[in-house]
């Protein structure tokens, strides 16, 4: 634990929500029109219900391990070795989570404000910021995550001013598209929630670790909440057949208000909602860096970071086109499931395993 | 002049001798409408005499510190017992006695000497020549840096929002005092920093999202010119910029035929020869008068330099040019501190209980505690408070 990395169980809260809605929630509403029809959100509540319950046990393994994050456990349940790889392999993932959260980043700038700027113009710009918080450490992303819910309440009041376009009988008959839909969507809705393993990164680093659980349940209950909003929202405004063709269903939505004077409302909410995604990816590029650091045991240092960020922008690069970056990203989803899964296994071999396991765990 | 009395176990002796001094007068750079017309001047023990006039209490406290290999100065630092931490007085005072220096003509070494972030534009001690204020200070929990030769007297520990109120805030209705805050903050933070970015943006990438009947306007009025809108804003910023250094500098009665001069002649002229467009003239007038509203000059100066990273950033990426910069600029007042506490407290990290006198200053009866910016020893300011 260090100075510049302490973070309270309330800012870890805001980090895993802003994590978690940021980047994923653009083109979920369209990703599950595909899937569920006009019942995306229903998706989503089961899905937030069953993110829920994970990310309670993930904090209650946590705590059988009192002061030790992921990486320390997997050492202690795996050896040193396999539990050496697995760190590896998590590093590995939290780095491409990092690049395809950027990737989608300057995907969407090229298709919203910027379509004939190349991204490799544009990456360092929009990294800047995260260059710098990411290099001062956890506590600077995490208060920022505070700031960042300015993008969240203008959505809402922004959703609220569109409730007189909105036609809610696109919303009816709930549970139509029946229990298998329903079922297989579920996956596609938990995408929504991918970032509730990162808590079992920073879990050392959190002061009142007797508030954890309590935070992280409602980072995951916001996150369902706001998400099913969204998706009801662009159901009820487009209809899913709409819906369902489009690619990057928020932005759409801040295209209907006409507002007066201000000619295209969509530049500013997109440019607004930019503050999510930026966050969004940003803290995966700490849990990023932050794990490289625990497990390869690293020294602060420039140098290493000029690579790590260079490395992240190249990577990012290597994908142009939006259709082929939603694929990264549906992929990426399906790992961080994995991810899920491994963390919970984890609770589950601490019980036959007692090596490290806290007196009190 | 010593005193010695039968019924005192020890003696006291105190100086007697006639200083020159500058009469005590109103402070030019810091005037207010219903506060005290007294400002602080150069001799320290005057100055101290000041505080003990306004704080009738034996827990004032004034802790000395001579720095200056050659020159040797007083530096005092004042703080109340039992309402200022004393972690961080303790701090402060082990700071200011490992300075090491030959000697501080100005109150400004010092500061530049222990702030914890030399290197960002941002003030992190607040300047005062108002004993009022810094009374509001002392009474809030925070200390004060005196130096002996200075009328200026340093505040910390500060946040953000501190640079944005004044000592008429409070002595008005507070529903007053909240509208000239608004009014303060929307002029430095929206006017100052973002309307010639904005202008930029809106010009060079995003003029779909210029109304149409502005657009019109907009487009005669940049047809004359030559130059893309960022060398237009930079040469109106940088002509505001000289006349206002201008202007510091020279007599009072010149100073006011320059300003004249250059704001009617010099803006009409440029506009009739084709170097700047008529909308230019009214953006960087109303940046420039933005900027006058922010009571304190560091501060003033720091969103000044602000508008130029904006102003740059925007003529490079446009909207999304001013967001990162933005996100670049809260995530460095995130990070700043100010002898320790957190510089963008109340907002982040969030204390609720402060936000009552940030961006709306609430009425009295709302400010039983203290701001825990300070970290008080005591939270509550009086029990009939």
């Amino acid at each position: 634990m260090t100075e510049n990395n302490t973070i309270t169980a309330k800012q870890m809260m805001r980090f895993t929500f802003v994590c978690q809605t940021g980047v994923g929630v653009i083109n979920l509403p369209a990703l599950l029109a595909r899937e569920a029809g006009h019942d995306g959100w229903i998706s989503v509540a089961v899905s937030g219900i069953i993110a829920i319950f994970l990310a309670s046990l993930i904090v209650v393994l946590l705590r059988r391990y009192s002061d030790k994050c992921i990486f320390d456990i997997t050492r202690l349940i795996f050896g040193k070795i396999i539990g050496f790889i697995i760190n590896a392999l998590l590093c590995i993932y939290f780095f491409l989570v990092a690049s395809s959260g950027l990737m989608m980043f300057l995907n969407y700038l090229k298709i919203t404000l910027f379509p004939n700027t190349p991204s490799i113009v544009m990456a360092p710009l929009t990294m800047l910021p995260s260059v710098y918080m990411v290099w001062q450490g956890t506590k600077t992303v995490a208060r920022f995550k505070s700031i960042a819910l300015f993008s969240y309440i203008l959505v809402i009041i922004y959703i609220i001013l569109l409730i007189k376009e909105m036609r809610f009988s696109f919303l009816l008959p709930v549970g139509e598209s029946g229990l298998p839909a329903l079922f297989s969507s579920l996956k596609t809705g938990f995408f929504a929630f991918i970032g509730l393993e990162l808590i079992a990164v920073f879990y050392p680093e959190i002061i009142d670790k007797e508030n954890a659980l309590k935070y992280h349940v409602r980072a995951n209950v916001y996150t369902m909440l706001f998400v099913m909003l969204v998706v009801a929202a662009c159901t009820a405004l487009f209809g899913e057949n709409f819906l369902s063709v489009l690619n990057t269903p928020l932005f759409n939505l801040s295209r209907v208000f006409h507002a007066p004077i201000i000619e295209r409302v969509d530049v500013y909410m997109i440019s607004a909602w930019l503050l999510a995604v930026g966050c969004s990816t940003r803290a995966y590029l700490m849990a990023a860096y932050y794990s490289m650091e625990k497990v390869f045991k690293l020294k602060k240092s420039r140098i290493f970071y000029a690579l790590f960020i260079c490395a992240d922008i190249g990577l990012s690069q290597l994908i142009t086109d939006i259709n082929k970056a939603f694929m990264i990203l549906g992929i990426i989803g399906w790992v961080g499931i994995g991810v899920i899964i491994l963390i919970i296994l984890c609770l589950v071999l601490s019980m036959f395993k007692k090596n490290g396991v806290a007196e009190n765990g | 002049m010593v005193f010695v009395s039968d019924v005192l176990p020890y003696g006291i002796s105190c100086k007697n001798t006639k200083e020159d001094k500058r009469n005590i007068e109103e402070p030019i750079s810091e005037k207010n409408l219903r506060g005290s017309h007294e400002g602080f001047i150069e001799i320290l023990d005057t100055n101290l005499s000041m505080l003990r006039r306004r704080i009738h209490s034996e827990k004032l406290k004034f802790k000395a510190v001579t720095i200056g290999a050659t020159t040797r100065q007083t530096v005092v630092i004042a703080y109340i017992e039992g309402i200022a931490n004393h972690e961080i007085v303790d701090a402060l005072f082990d700071k200011i006695s490992r300075v090491e220096i030959d000697g501080a003509p100005t109150i400004g070494y010092i500061e530049q000497l222990i702030i914890s972030h030399p290197n960002s534009i941002f003030p992190q001690y607040m300047t005062t020549e108002r004993p009022d204020k810094a009374v509001s200070a002392l009474l809030e929990g925070r200390i004060l840096i005196l130096q002996e030769g200075s009328p200026i007297v340093l505040i910390a520990p500060v946040t953000f929002i501190s640079f944005f109120q004044t000592v008429d805030d409070y002595s008005k209705m507070w529903i007053h005092g909240s509208f000239l805050r608004l009014i303060r903050l929307f002029g430095a933070l929206v006017i100052a920093i973002y309307l010639p970015a904005l202008y930029i943006a809106l010009t060079s990438f995003h003029y779909y999202a210029v109304p149409l009947d502005l657009l019109i306007t907009l487009a005669e009025s940049r047809s004359k010119v030559p130059f893309p809108p960022i060398i237009e804003i930079f040469i109106l910023e940088i002509t505001v910029e000289m006349i206002r250094e201008a202007a510091i500098r020279l007599p009072t009665y010149i100073g006011t035929a320059i300003t004249l001069f250059a704001g009617l002649i010099v803006g009409e002229a440029a506009v009739q020869a084709g170097i700047v467009s008529n909308l230019v003239i009214v953006i960087v007038g109303a940046t420039a008068i933005a900027s006058y509203v922010i009571p304190s000059d560091d501060m003033s100066l720091a969103i000044r330099i602000l508008r130029f990273i904006f102003t740059i950033a925007a003529a490079i990426f446009g909207i999304v040019g001013i967001v990162s910069i933005t996100v670049l600029t809260i995530a460095h007042l995130i990070r700043l501190d100010s002898l320790g506490q957190p510089y963008f407290s109340p907002f982040s990290p969030r204390v609720i209980d402060d936000l009552k006198d940030t961006v709306l200053r609430l009425p009295l009866k709302f400010m039983k505690k203290r701001p825990k910016t300070a970290r008080p020893q005591d939270d509550i300011r009086g029990e009939n408070f």
